[in-house]
């Protein structure tokens, strides 16, 4: 029995009229009511009109109330504790005096709270701001009897500002126990301080109705750690772990008593759920602002984190008379601009419910929920009183103003909560589900290798990779047997054993995760071991450049057991490790990017430790071959005879070279045809010749060259008339022959003359040429006067002639125009079938049509013409215009415009490439395709001499477009294999490789090498650097990198590169010179900044 | 035990504050009753102000309710216009200045408070924390003492030890005697038990550190906590044997904790606290 405080209203009314006593028949003024339970006791209170000493006989039924419990004080306000009850017991009692009973019936009933952590279902009635003691009130107590019928209430908690204004105990009377008298005496009843218990005051001076109305927990009766105070407080129900907070009188401050509390509580507490509730909500946009509202602030900034590390679920609060409930949230701790996506763990309704780890789990997520609405409604924050809040706070989900309370369902792992309005139908509802198993983490050790030896004293870095399937990694904890090494708490999870003991060791890691489940890896043994003598430093160490690597030898040291290699660019600047190997004498350094002097070391390793590094060598990666040099002599000459400039050269994939020089001999200057390897004078100028009888050679065109090594030429004469001096020459037969002469009949043409040779080729098969001829002769009119003649081993053949008349699979068509024998602006591809007697030409006829054929000296295959079936599109779809074609070691290649309507032909993919590779045509790139490789959202927009190889490798410059691509990044070299994802070899605007900041601006010439490497090799223009190194040779190497080759600006066998020629100018000159092979060997004539010239070969790696 | 209300509430002096509040009740209507109605109940005063502009309880309302509103600047001008020599008005004075940090003129309204009402725990408290904010370390805990006297509130007796221990030179004995005056009042409350608890250990007064921390092990259904700062208070007095046993018995105590409560972030850190004391498993 506890005496309470008499209020001075009623001292006074006592002293005006006298005080009773226990004889008096006294008046029931209020309750009884229901306080401070727990499992084993309950606290019964009531006021009387005059003071009585007090008597609760209570049982379990109604008719049997056998136990009494009574208390001889006189008092007015009557409190009687009854302990040593069962839990979870439904009981029956009465109030009254020693002598009379005041008021009891079947329906003075109370259940004991169950054990802490018991497991059944539980209903809670949640009021806030109820106290205004009007209709509004009323309608919201109907309301959730209407909704709750029948069933027993367990527990019902009040928000604050019960009784209105000041909550006096008149205001009481009339807000609680006038308003709940059937709840108040069969329910159990808890509560929390709203700004109205103490008439707006944060420091009231003078008494506070509120504590004398209520008896709350101070000292752990119900549960959860002890208080010492009424003001905030914890309690168990079930498996609920229920904490009341004062945020209206207490010290609000992280480190008050109340938080220190708090903090002792939370992690005192082994329940399921966490429900906390106090008056001002941490967020809100009602009638309060928690953005501006200092209770609100220091509520949310100071309290929430000790709350959501404590794994709270479910948050309660006033103040505001709205109804707001926020989605699953965590950490949100700043004003609501602050609020960040990671915040909100589920930002959905949580009608099919939240789902949270079983058990509690720290920053998790909680609902958070304003309930003010019991006695009335007030307009949002900005004045709005809309039923649904036009601005509401971002964290909520739903915000209503409605009348009502709230009511939680537990059971087990399930809470499910609802916002009841007056009519006791369910406004808003949502479920948290404590559903979420863990799975333990998986971990393994992946260093060090079991059965490694390590020195005694030495480290050893341990390393692991962990995984979790359903949370996340915590830790990593590493262990040698049962030592704790230390722990990492992110990837990638290693830790150190320093000073390691003799001995052999296993080693393991423990994963933990977020969750608090750990997994211990499997074990690896490792032995410590006494080191041996350190090994001495390695002799005899060299260097040795080669074509784009460096090997590196040295003398075994002995007892070693590895080596370190190190590598520098400079002698002075520190060397990195490049590699560890083990009791091996030499190394090969192929990852050099650029052509530079590198320098290395090396040491001698084992356990015991590392010898001194050797002295430095270097030495420069040798990526280009001086195959020839202005001033060297030349092979086969008289003595004396020496190189003075050069042409554009030739080689074959024998790496066997062609080329134009000047010389300078010892009887004067010259000009002459070179080839060979090496290379020697095939034809000279002044020298004689055969086919045209008494002429010398006069001067050359660029030689050509085929894989035999035999070379073709357009050659002028002295000594013959100027419409006769130009013919071709080769050797191609053995000793150099006329092949075609100015002047001459050409076979076909009967009368004709030739009159300009053009777009010579020459293969192991044949030797092909376009010419024109002369107007007049043979009838030869300018609509027939270009023809391309192809001449085998035996005879020289007509194959195609504009005028000409052919008979194809659409009809009879008249050849307007041809182009064959050549190359386009970039792609650098060839119009011949090596290793067949086939040469590809794109023809026009007069018709506006076009076709692709391949010609041989016996006729012609129509590849593909304008209006014909196009393969890779659907059904119907028809070629429409050709580019420039080329051909491969299989077949050839060529770009289509189709045309629109055709098929499934739209102008979004209305060009494409195709690859003819044997019988089979096929559709490599296509306008409209993914280029990912430059941009996810990109597609290709357009393309531009495609170029092939036999085994369907395409390479094309295209533009693209889409996504972030510019137009100062939308150009490109492109490859792919087959139907392979496109590769991006360079990009406008990219990063050149081994050309320092430097970057692509501009490419002039793209070519694919046939062979099993074979990838693009181009010419770029840079940005970003100087005009004297702004052009550049690069290629794509075996491993698919793009790699310099040759560079202006560039060192060079001791000058520096000016320019350079290779691959686009060749295909320029008439002659249809290749200046790359299949082995990826680029030949290029450089110009150096002496004016000097010479011949170089590049070389990918 | 003494009950809260006997313990905090037993002023003796008259709340004007309530007395004044339910004079305006009638003023004010049904809807604007709490406190998102502040403008609401500060314009049903202001209303009434136009019907009796001398009323200076109706000034002393409104400036608390601008108080509550945390518009310092117009509750200072109604104080002014409010009986003056009323100790809550003063009182009220005080608490506006020191929110706007005005301490000065906090102090002199809080001491006017307490010439009037010399029993004013509030104002005691209000006024010792300003001497606190000043460094009047005596000062404060004059104050201090006649507040607990009052109101043996926590707060105030963890207030009176913080500022003894962080005055200079630290008065830690005298710390440590409120602290244990406060626990004796009201019980084991954890703060000044834990409070307590640090002072004593900074005193070492290591027993008498580890006893109060026992008492509050008493209390705890989980011990793991506890135990861990007993084995750390038994490693600063030099007695590490006992020290292993308190860390594996908080060990012990955390192991059998199911795995969502160890993997709670302070068990996290207190497992990891324990793996700096204790070998690995």
């Amino acid at each position: 029995m506890t005496h309470r405080f008499l209020p001075a209203a009623l001292l006074a009314l006592l002293l005006l009229f006298g005080v009773g006593d226990a004889d008096a028949v006294p008046d029931l003024v209020r309750g009884p009511y229901l306080q401070n339970a727990g499992p084993t006791r309950v606290a019964v209170r009531w006021r009387t009109s005059s003071l009585m000493d007090s008597r609760v006989s209570y049982g379990t039924t109604a008719a049997a109330l056998s136990t009494n419990v009574d208390d001889v004080t006189l008092a007015l306000d009557h409190e009687v504790v009854l302990t040593g009850l069962a839990p979870n017991t439904a009981y029956f009692y009465s109030i009254g005096t020693t002598t009379l009973p005041l008021a009891g019936d079947a329906s003075f009933t109370f259940k004991t709270p169950p054990l802490a952590g018991s497991v059944q279902p539980v209903r809670m009635w949640v009021l806030g701001d109820a106290g205004t003691a009007g209709t509004s009130q009323a309608l919201v107590r109907n309301g959730y009897a209407t909704f709750n019928g029948a069933q027993h209430t367990d527990v019902w908690l009040m928000l604050g500002d019960n009784a209105y204004n000041t909550g006096t105990d008149a205001q009481y009377q009339a807000a609680m126990f006038d308003m709940y008298p059937s709840q108040l005496r069969s329910t159990l009843l808890w509560s929390t301080i709203g700004n109205h218990e103490t008439a707006q005051s944060h420091n009231p001076v003078g008494p506070v109705p509120y504590f004398d109305i209520f008896t709350l927990p101070t000292n752990g009766e119900g549960g959860g750690l002890a208080s010492g105070t009424e003001k905030y407080y914890s309690f168990d129900y079930a498996n609920v772990h229920l904490v009341c907070l004062d945020s209206m009188t207490s010290d609000k401050s992280a480190t008050g008593a109340m938080a220190q509390w708090l903090r002792a509580d939370l992690g005192n507490t082994t329940q399921h759920w966490i429900v906390a509730f106090w008056h001002h909500p941490p967020y809100s946009k009602g009638s309060h602002n928690s953005d501006t509202e200092s209770d609100l602030v220091l509520m949310r900034e100071n309290f929430l984190p000790i709350l959501e590390e404590g794994g709270v679920d479910l948050v309660l609060g006033g103040h505001s008379h709205s109804y707001e409930r926020s989605k699953l949230i965590d950490g949100h701790y700043g004003l609501s601009t602050t609020l960040a996506p990671s915040m909100v763990l589920d930002g959905g309704s949580g009608s099919a419910g939240y789902h949270k780890p079983v058990g509690l789990s720290s920053n998790q997520g909680a609902v958070y929920i304003v309930g003010g609405t019991s006695g009335q409604t007030t307009a949002w924050t900005g004045g709005s009183a809309a039923v649904v809040n036009p601005t509401p706070h971002p964290v909520m989900f739903t915000s209503l103003l409605r009348l009502g309370s709230v009511v939680l369902d537990v059971n087990g792992g399930r809470l499910d909560v609802k916002f009841i309005v007056a009519a006791g139908t369910v406004e808003d509802s949502f479920s948290i589900l404590k559903d979420i198993p863990n799975v333990p983490p998986t971990v393994a050790l992946t260093s060090p290798a079991g059965g490694t030896v390590f020195a005694e004293h030495g480290s050893v870095v341990l390393a692991a990779t962990a995984a979790d399937a359903n949370d996340a990694i915590k830790r990593v904890d590493f262990y040698a047997g049962s030592t704790f090494i230390g722990s990492d708490t992110s990837a990638p999870y290693t830790a150190t054993w320093s000073d390691v003991p003799l001995g052999t060791h296993a080693l393991t890691a423990m994963a933990v995760d977020t969750l608090g489940a750990n997994t211990f890896s499997a074990a690896v043994n490792i032995t410590v071991i006494v080191p041996p003598p350190v090994p001495p430093t390695p002799g005899a160490f060299a260097v040795t450049a080669g074509n784009g690597q460096i090997g590196l030898t040295w003398a075994a040291s002995a007892g070693a057991d590895g080596y370190t290699i190190t590598r520098g660019t400079s002698a002075s600047r520190p060397f990195g490790v490049i590699a560890t190997v083990g009791a091996v004498t030499d190394y090969t350094d192929s990852a050099i990017p650029l052509a530079a002097n590198y320098f290395y070391q090396v040491s001698a390793t084992n356990l015991g430790g590392s010898s001194a590094a050797t002295a430095a060598a270097s030495a420069r990666v040798n990526t280009n071959t001086m195959a020839a040099l202005a001033g060297g002599s030349v092979s086969g000459e008289v003595a004396g005879t020496v190189f003075r400039t050069f042409g554009v050269p030739s080689i074959n994939d024998s790496g066997v070279l062609a080329f134009l020089a000047n010389l300078s001999t010892p009887s004067g200057a010259t000009s002459a045809v070179l080839a060979g390897a090496p290379a020697v004078v095939v034809a000279r100028r002044g020298g004689t010749q055969t086919g045209i009888a008494g002429a010398t050679f006069a001067s050359f065109g660029d030689p050509l060259l085929n894989g035999a090594g035999q070379v073709a030429f357009l050659g002028k004469v002295s000594g013959a008339a100027l419409t006769q001096d130009e013919g071709i020459w080769s050797n191609r037969s053995g000793a150099l022959a006329l092949v075609a002469r100015e002047g001459a009949e050409p076979p076909g043409v009967s009368g004709g003359a030739w009159k300009n040779f053009s777009s010579v080729v020459l293969t192991n098969e044949v030797l092909a040429f376009t010419a024109s001829l002369v107007l007049g002769t043979g009838g030869v009119s300018s609509a027939d006067d270009v023809g391309l003649w192809i001449c085998d081993h035996t005879s020289t053949t007509l194959a195609l002639r504009e005028g000409q008349s052919l008979t194809l699979a659409s009809g009879v068509r008249q050849v307007k125009s041809f182009i064959a024998l050549t190359t386009g602006s970039i792609g650098v591809g060839h119009g011949y079938r090596p290793g067949v007697a086939s040469i590809v030409a794109r023809v026009s006829f007069t018709d506006a049509t076009q076709s692709v054929l391949a010609l041989t000296p016996a006729g012609f295959t129509e590849l593909a013409s304008g209006g014909g079936a196009a393969p890779g599109y659907a059904a119907g779809a028809q070629f429409g215009t050709f580019g420039v074609p080329g051909s491969t070691a299989s077949g050839e290649v060529f770009q289509s415009t189709m045309q629109i309507g055709t098929g499934d032909v739209t102008i979004a993919n209305n060009a494409a490439i195709f690859l003819r590779d044997g019988a089979e045509l096929v559709r490599s790139f296509v306008k409209g395709e993914s280029a990912a490789a430059a941009d996810v959202a990109a597609v290709f927009r357009s393309f531009k001499d495609p170029v092939a190889t036999a085994d369907r490798r395409v390479a094309v410059f295209a533009f693209f477009k889409g996504g972030a691509v510019t137009t100062l990044d939308d150009t490109g070299i492109w490859w792919r294999t087959g139907t392979s994802a496109p590769s991006l070899a360079a990009r406008e605007g990219g990063v050149a490789p081994g050309a320092g900041v430097g970057r692509f601006q501009s490419f002039l010439s793209l070519a694919l090498p046939e062979g099993a490497n074979g990838a693009p090799l181009f010419v770029a223009r840079l940005a970003g650097v100087l005009p004297a190194n702004d052009l550049g040779l690069w290629g794509v190497d075996s491993t698919g990198a793009t790699r310099l080759l040759l560079r202006e600006g560039q060192a060079l066998a001791g000058k520096t590169a000016l320019s350079f020629t290779t691959i686009s100018a060749v295909g320029r000159s008439r002659a249809q010179t290749r200046s790359f092979n299949a082995a990826q060997q680029v030949v290029s004539r450089v110009i150096f900044t002496d004016h000097t010239t010479g011949i170089v070969v590049s070389a990918l790696p | 035990m003494l009950s809260q209300k006997d313990a905090v509430w037993r002023f003796g002096v008259q709340s004007f504050r309530f007395r004044v509040l339910s004079s305006i009740l009638p003023l004010l209507t049904a809807h604007c009753l709490a406190h998102g109605d502040l403008h609401d109940q500060i314009a049903a005063i202001t209303a009434a102000l136009v019907q009796q502009p001398e009323n200076r309880e109706l000034y002393y309302q409104r400036a608390e309710l601008q108080r509550a509103h945390e518009d310092y600047r117009a509750a200072l001008a109604d104080y002014e216009k409010a009986d003056t020599t009323l100790s809550a008005v003063q009182y009220g004075r005080g608490l506006a200045f020191a929110a706007a940090h005005k301490d000065d003129e906090a102090l002199a309204a809080f001491t006017r408070a307490l010439a009037a009402t010399p029993e004013h725990a509030a104002a005691l408290a209000a006024r010792a924390r300003i001497y606190v904010a000043r460094g009047e370390t005596a000062a404060a805990v004059a104050d201090f003492d006649k507040a607990v006297a009052l109101a043996p509130e926590p707060d105030l007796f963890l207030a009176r030890a913080n500022a003894l221990a962080t005055a200079k030179p630290p008065q830690l004995e005298a710390a440590a005697t409120g602290l244990r005056a406060g626990l004796a009042r009201r019980g084991d409350i954890v703060a000044l038990a834990l409070a307590l608890c640090d002072i004593e250990v900074q005193l070492a007064h290591f027993d008498a550190a580890l006893a109060v921390l026992d008492r509050l092990r008493a209390h705890a259904q989980r011990q793991e906590t506890w135990l861990t700062r007993r084995g750390e208070i038994l490693l600063l007095a030099a007695r590490p044997t006992e020290a292993a046993a308190a860390f594996r018995e908080a060990r012990a105590a955390l192991d059998a904790l199911p795995p969502h409560l160890r993997s709670m972030q302070a068990m996290q850190k207190l497992e990891a606290n324990l793996r700096a004391h204790l070998p690995a498993k």
